[in-house]
């Protein structure tokens, strides 16, 4: 009972959150997605904060030479996007690899290799933050001027799509979407710097460090030398949350009671990581002109989440299979649930809820270890990395979810005999097309590596657990590494060339194809007329459209994958749970 | 933008952007954060003026007048971190929880009381400073023999150093090990 009340509470936190992001995101980018909605009226405070952005904006476009009101079409967008990243990826990929001749490490820590700086270059180049290494063999510099660095960038990468794509749909026969800088910049300046540095002095409150010295070496009361690594931790820890990262500073990731210090920190995070990439979507209902699409889409993607974390929640508060075996002369009080690979702050409950916010938001963070979940429990995070298209990441998160209603919205065309329509633009077999294949992409980028993983050598030998397992962590790397979302079953010994290789391709192919395709859709859109709502129009406001949604992501999302996920953790099941 | 352009601006914004995410953010940050002084720095724990710990990190206990932690596979070297990632059929959990149980039944001699689950099972960063304040009940019959304090005073020890779920609702109630241990420490001197 106190559970459900607990969660009723979290939940009800979590709508006011999205509410006050979604809101404030749509004011940043009123202008540049072309919308008439205002603040409302108990907002109107934020108007306040518009001259001292404005006055660091225009130093940073002086700075640059960046003509504001020059807007570019998709192709330009597209190309400005990937000439920036691709110098970012050059600089993190360089950093990385020559951390140990570069300035602050007083650990005097090695350099990466270079398959593993390219593995790493990639996955923060596009927000995945799968991590090949330990966070404690990064030096300072590594970690404020890479990790950090491309942290905020490749969040405001993802979050400068969102207004582009809106205009897209929003415009009448005029191919410009805006301009990539302005949007980075805006995105960047007015909300990933400053609401990471509210929760990042939260998070100090509460015990996370950020503190430059080095290493902590104390003597302990049993007279045994123990050396507690410290370092910038709080401020890393917020904008990994908050910009959908989810890469650790240290290897036990939000588990490590530096990282995530309370359950206070705890909440707070879980509720960041879900609500920032949540309110994109409602603040794509905003520049619409309809709220009220905004909710029906987070409602239709919130059922599956609530199904998911039921599954998942559900599989760890039963006991762990391997402690109740051990019971032969001592009774076992598992009354905690499965305590394997959890902290006692947390508990079960706790660790589900975030297991499934990570996996359904491309964020990746852990706060307890997925390798050691119950069968049932690891099911959840599977299905939720499956869809890739709830919540999902900053801003491409908007991109994916349209990609599966443009599917929706063709399907539904087909069964009443019309003409498919969103939001006064017709949906033809060019955006179709391009939205089939994009959806195709996740099961290619997943299952042929997970097949070329299980029949070589260099495959096989990274298995950390025997048996079914073994083969979920491998099939859990490639969606984690397919699907930008970067959390992992951490037993996977995976700094290999083979991994290093395989995985960093697919990051990249996982990021960059569907942004180039949402990209090109948004163009077609963008140079059609907006035709007026008749009787016969698709309403897309109504519960009609929610189960069809939720019906179509189901359908599509979840059951390419089910052959796999048999093998995985379905086996494990049916095998009493061993 | 030309090609030229496009790679100029990118070059010029990505050193905008390391002075203001790299450089000022974070140390603004360490600034406002020594209002929290000693938390900024990691929560370091003072006896006598010596540095002996962490409040958030464990530690491994191993004598007899002390609470014990949970296991460790890394036996709680905080410059590391991360459980085993043992999966629940891999045979080498039965074989530590077969081996710890053994140790515990040995040490504890529980009868009829249950093992809380906590005392024989990793935690995720393994550096967990946390043990479930059944684990620490479950010990007080052996530490009154081996410190002669009496029941009553170990249980009102750990009933203080009780943290309950935050707002009776968000996670589970736990107690800290190394204070709990400190705290005894001085009811023995």
């Amino acid at each position: 009972m106190l559970n459900i009340l607990a969660l009723i509470v979290f939940f009800v936190l979590l709508f006011a959150l999205i509410y006050l992001f979604g809101e404030y995101i749509a004011w940043i980018y009123k202008d540049q997605t072309k919308s008439k909605s205002n603040l409302p009226g108990k907002l109107k405070f934020i108007k306040k904060l518009d001259r001292p952005f404005k006055f660091l904006e225009a130093k940073i476009f002086l700075v640059l030479n960046i003509d504001s009101d020059q807007e570019m079409n998709w192709k330009q967008y597209l190309f400005s996007l990937l000439i920036f990243n691709g110098v970012l990826f050059i600089f993190l990929f360089l950093v990385f690899r020559f951390q140990n001749i570069l300035p602050l490490n007083p650990l005097n820590l090695e350099g990466m290799s270079w398959h593993q700086a390219f593995h790493t270059a990639s996955t923060f180049v596009s927000n995945t933050n799968q991590q090949h290494y330990a966070g404690e063999t990064l030096s300072y510099f590594s970690q404020l001027f890479a990790v950090g660095l491309a942290m905020f960038l490749s969040a405001g990468t993802g979050l400068a799509l969102a207004p582009a794509f809106t205009r897209g749909i929003q415009n009448q026969e005029n191919s410009k979407l805006g301009n990539f800088y302005v949007n980075l910049i805006k995105g960047l300046i007015r909300f990933l710097l400053p609401v990471s540095f509210v929760i990042g002095v939260i998070l100090i409150s509460q015990g996370s460090p950020q503190w430059f010295g080095g290493e902590i070496v104390v003597n302990t009361i049993e007279g045994v030398k123990q050396a507690i690594r410290v370092g910038p931790v709080a401020g890393i820890e917020a904008i990994k949350t908050l910009g959908t990262n989810g890469g650790g500073f240290f290897a036990a990731n939000a588990a490590h009671p530096f990282e995530n210090p309370t359950i206070f920190s705890n909440m707070l995070l879980n509720l960041i990581m879900l609500a920032s990439p949540m309110a994109i979507i409602y603040a794509f209902g905003i520049w619409m002109g309809k709220r009220r699409h905004g909710v029906i889409l987070i409602g239709a993607l919130f059922v599956i989440f609530l199904g998911l974390f039921w599954v998942t929640a559900a599989g760890e508060m039963q006991p762990n299979r391997a402690v109740t075996m051990a019971e032969e002369n001592l009774h076992i009080n598992q009354s905690l649930g499965n305590m394997e690979g959890k902290e006692t702050r947390f508990g079960s409950l706790l660790s589900s809820l975030w297991a499934i916010s990570t996996t359904s938001t491309t964020n990746g963070a852990v706060n307890s270890m997925h390798n050691s979940y119950n069968p049932q429990g690891s099911v959840g995070p599977f299905l939720a990395m499956a869809m890739n298209c709830l919540y999902n990441g900053l801003g491409v998160g908007l991109l994916n979810l349209m990609t599966y209603i443009f599917i929706c919205v063709f399907i539904a065309g087909l069964m009443i005999g019309r003409a498919p329509q969103y939001l006064g633009k017709r949906i033809e077999w060019r955006e179709v097309k391009i939205a089939a294949l994009i959806i195709l992409l996740l099961p290619v980028l997943v299952l042929f590596p997970t097949s070329i993983a299980v029949i070589t050598e260099a495959g096989k030998e990274a298995i950390h657990n025997p048996g079914f397992t073994g083969f979920s962590e491998v099939l859990y790397e490639m969606f984690s590494a397919g699907a930008n979302n970067g959390s992992g079953m951490e037993g996977l010994i995976d700094n290999t060339m083979f991994y290093n290789l395989l995985n960093g391709g697919a990051i990249l192919m996982g990021r960059y194809l569907p942004i180039f395709g949402q990209l090109l859709i948004a163009g077609y859109l963008s140079n059609k007329k907006i035709r007026p709502e008749t009787e016969g129009t698709l309403k897309v406001e109504n519960l009609s459209f929610l189960i069809l949604f939720v019906g179509v992501m189901i359908i599509i999302g979840g059951l390419i994958f089910m052959p796999a996920l048999a093998v995985g953790p379905i086996a494990e099941m049916l095998n009493g749970g061993m | 933008m030309s090609v030229k352009k496009n790679l100029l601006t990118a070059i010029k914004f990505i050193l905008v952007s390391l002075l203001l995410f790299s450089i000022i953010y974070p140390l603004l940050l360490g600034g406002v954060g020594q209002l929290f002084a000693d938390k900024a720095e990691g929560s370091i724990i003072y006896r006598n003026g010596e540095a002996v710990g962490s409040r958030l990190i464990g530690q491994n206990f191993e004598s007899d007048s002390y609470f014990i932690s949970r296991p460790s596979s890394i036996n709680y070297d905080a410059s590391i971190s991360g459980s085993d990632n043992l999966a629940v059929s891999n045979p080498k959990l039965q074989q530590r929880l077969a081996v710890d149980l053994e140790e515990i039944e040995a040490k504890y001699d529980p009868e009829n009381t249950a093992v809380p689950v906590d005392l024989i099972t990793e935690s995720a960063s393994a550096l967990d400073p946390h043990i479930s304040p059944e684990a620490a009940y479950f010990q007080v019959d052996y530490l009154s023999q081996n410190t002669g304090l009496a029941e009553s005073e170990l249980n009102s020890l750990i009933s203080e150093h009780t943290e309950g779920a935050l707002l009776g609702l968000f996670g589970e109630s736990r107690v800290n090990v190394l204070e709990l241990n400190l705290a005894l420490e001085e009811v023995l001197d």
